[in-house]
């Protein structure tokens, strides 16, 4: 016999099926100003494989003020600000040391260079959705910057299903300092410009009360001078199409108090023979600590990849296309680091730190062609305080 | 389990929806506490902001601004409710009625007179909420009508509001919006959280005590809002089909997962009269009743 459907399981259901307001896409009411500081410093290069030059690489430092206000009753305002300075020496090629070995050529730490970036996210909010469009330039000595975007969230479903699609137009300028001192790659880039367009789509979905999944596919083109020009020797395609596939998980754990697990995974491909992994794990945790209340986020990311297929340290190869640029090899990398929050009323404060090591032997696979020297390490640093108001 | 002499307790008292409204709370951190408690307030507040009858642009205004004018596309939590009172309706045989509202206009408890029979007969046409035109989106009020969701969104609130408490790190916790209970959790000593039912006949009294371990209790009784007119009791639950106020019930307490379920449960029983304790049982839920006579009924009695 079916059972009669008592009115409190029938209530019960259709009390559950109210998409509560307070998880909808609601206007923020708050305005936020924040300020971060961020120090990435690379490091030296072994001796044995330098030819020349420094051993000292490359150290940034990043100053971000950022504005973000809601404007109306449906509109906000999401203002970006940043200064960067960078100092020290970057490889510009590399050659054989005759003992069967490559070695890097570095330039002296003469680079000082400084950049400023500049941004603006309009978003207008409706019932089950968003729109944004925002307009962003960038600016240093040898390199000008103008980009474009549109973003749009939709929301399906009672909320359980979001989709979100974007699109950006960017358009570069390039010129390079000393380029008729040098010649070279330098006065060939010279005036030459770049063409990004980029766009990305994709699905949240809310998948029970303990998670949800992101899945998104985005494709850009670059089209335009892709070579560095500071290189010796850097001949590359003049475009270049790039497709990633991303997942993002996160998964509430009620364990240990509650914490939320995040994993992100990424599939990169392009047409320049690069293959990409990344994954990306991390773990959210709030706790108490001498009295305070503290978030801990320490995470793992591990990355390999495929060389593009002109990646070269041989500088006596006769082909046409050639970069010995380390980013175009075949390597392995891992970064740990932590981020810990500590919220007071309407303040809180980041502080990050991370870890970024790299090595041909991690690739896992299409390492067997080239070595690659030049391939980096890096710490970074950065400290932050955002006010609510 | 962390010992609750470590954790932090806070009563926080405020007034919304016309009630006296607490929250109880325990976390080893003030801040936590501190972040919650004002995330949950600022929910109550939102939804009495939305469902006001007082305020002239409020969501509910806006609806029954257009009654008899044009059908009006209603926001998707608002749809929800529209639906589960839709479905209240259903199950109580029309008992239930958020368009019963009107009667306010002809039964005044503040002054001892009782509506004319002719003013009831008249207000009667005026509601139903059959009359409506909802197709879930879109809402169509004829003229002289109106709804007021006022016997929802306090129970709804107090699950909003619960839910809100337990997404901002709290795990034992009690929402108390005039006596629309729901909990977060036991109590971290892991004892139950005792809910006091009012005695009808003396509301500072406790009639019944009753332990919550989880879920959300509501209560429906007649010395809420009444009016003596030569020895007999008048209360603010009208009957939509009479016109007529409910007469058996004192009070009616109903323990549920949900606020929102255990307040409609109650509102319907009232309404049921004689058979409220039998229609409860039926429906399996956890109950307490005490008629007007002081019998009392139900596994929590």
């Amino acid at each position: 016999m079916i059972k009669k459907q008592t009115a409190l399981s029938a209530l019960t259901m259709s009390a559950l099926a109210i998409p509560n307001g307070a998880t909808a896409m609601v206007v923020p009411d708050k305005k936020t100003l924040s300020l971060r500081y961020t120090q990435y410093q690379e490091a030296e290069m072994p001796v044995e494989r330098v030819n020349g030059g420094n051993t000292g690489r490359y150290n940034i430092d990043i100053l971000q003020i950022r504005y973000f206000t809601p404007v109306l009753e449906q509109y906000s305002l999401d203002t970006n600000v940043s200064y960067e300075t960078m100092s020290g020496a970057s490889p510009y090629g590399s050659s054989d040391n005759g003992s069967g070995q490559t070695e890097v050529h570095m330039s002296g730490a003469s680079i000082e260079e400084s950049r400023v970036d500049a941004s603006v996210l309009g978003t207008r909010y409706f019932e089950d959705g968003s729109l944004g469009t925002s307009a962003a330039i960038s600016t240093e000595n040898d390199y000008n910057s103008v980009a474009f975007g549109l973003s749009g969230a939709l929301e399906l479903f009672e909320k359980h299903t979001t989709l979100l699609a974007s699109a950006s137009l960017s358009y570069d300028e390039l010129s390079p300092t000393q380029a008729e001192l040098f010649g070279g790659g330098r006065e060939e880039a010279d005036g030459e410009t770049k063409r990004t367009f980029s766009m990305y789509q994709g699905v949240s979905q809310v998948i029970d009360k303990f998670s949800t999944l992101q899945v998104g596919f985005g494709y850009t083109r670059l089209a335009g001078h892709l070579s560095d020009p500071y290189r010796t020797r850097d001949d590359r395609p003049e475009l270049r199409e790039q497709n990633t596939l991303s997942l993002q998980y996160r998964y509430y754990l009620t364990q240990w108090g509650g914490m939320a697990w995040h994993l992100d995974y990424r599939y990169y491909q392009d047409d320049w023979g690069i293959l990409a992994n990344t994954v990306t794990n991390s773990i959210w945790k709030d706790t108490e600590l001498a009295g305070l209340h503290l978030t801990l986020a320490p995470n793992i990311r591990y990355h390999w990849q495929h060389a593009a297929d002109f990646y070269s340290v041989d500088s006596t190869s006769t082909n046409e296309l050639y970069s010995d640029d380390y980013r175009l090899s075949a390597y392995g990398a891992i970064s740990v680091g932590i981020d810990i929050q500590y919220h007071h009323q309407d303040m809180s404060f980041t502080l990050g730190m991370s870890q970024y090591l790299s090595s041909e032997d991690w690739g896992l696979t299409g390492a067997e062609s080239s070595e690659t020297p030049a391939l980096v390490d890096f710490t970074t640093l950065s400290l932050g305080i955002d006010y609510h108001f | 389990m962390q010992p609750s002499k470590n954790m932090e307790y806070q009563v926080y008292q405020f007034k919304a929806m016309g009630s006296p409204c607490a929250f109880c709370v325990y976390h080893l951190s003030y801040n936590v506490i501190q972040n919650a408690l004002q995330l949950a307030q600022e929910e109550v507040h939102r939804l009495e902001k939305k469902y006001s009858r007082f305020l002239n642009h409020s969501v509910l205004s806006n609806i029954n601004e257009q009654a008899g004018v044009a059908p009006v596309k209603v926001d998707g939590e608002t749809a929800g409710l529209i639906n589960y009172a839709a479905q209240c309706f259903e199950l109580s045989d029309g008992l239930f009625d958020i368009t019963s509202g009107v009667f306010r206009q002809i039964w005044d408890f503040k002054s001892p007179k009782l509506p004319s029979s002719v003013a009831i007969k008249n207000t009667l046409r005026n509601v139903g909420f059959n009359k409506l035109n909802w197709d879930g989106q879109t809402l169509y009020i004829p003229k002289n009508m109106e709804i007021d969701l006022g016997g929802v969104v306090k129970e709804y609130a107090a699950d909003c509001a619960r839910q809100v408490l337990l997404n901002n790190g709290i795990q034992h916790g009690l929402v108390d919006l005039g006596g629309d209970m729901a909990v977060v959790g036991e109590k971290p000593d892991q004892s139950p959280w005792v809910i006091g039912i009012r005695d009808p006949s003396n509301p500072a009294k406790a009639i019944v005590s009753i332990p919550l371990m989880q879920g959300a209790i509501a209560t429906s009784g007649h010395y809420e809002r009444f009016m003596m007119i030569n020895g007999k009791r008048y209360c603010h639950i009208i009957n939509p089909k009479t016109g007529w106020p409910a007469e058996y019930c004192a009070t009616v307490s109903v323990t549920s997962p949900q606020c929102l379920v255990s307040g409609s449960l109650a509102t319907i029983a009232m309404l049921k009269e004689e058979k409220a304790q039998n229609w409860l049982k039926e429906q399996e839920a956890v109950f307490f009743v005490q008629n007007s006579q002081g019998q009392c009924f139900g596994s929590l009695a």
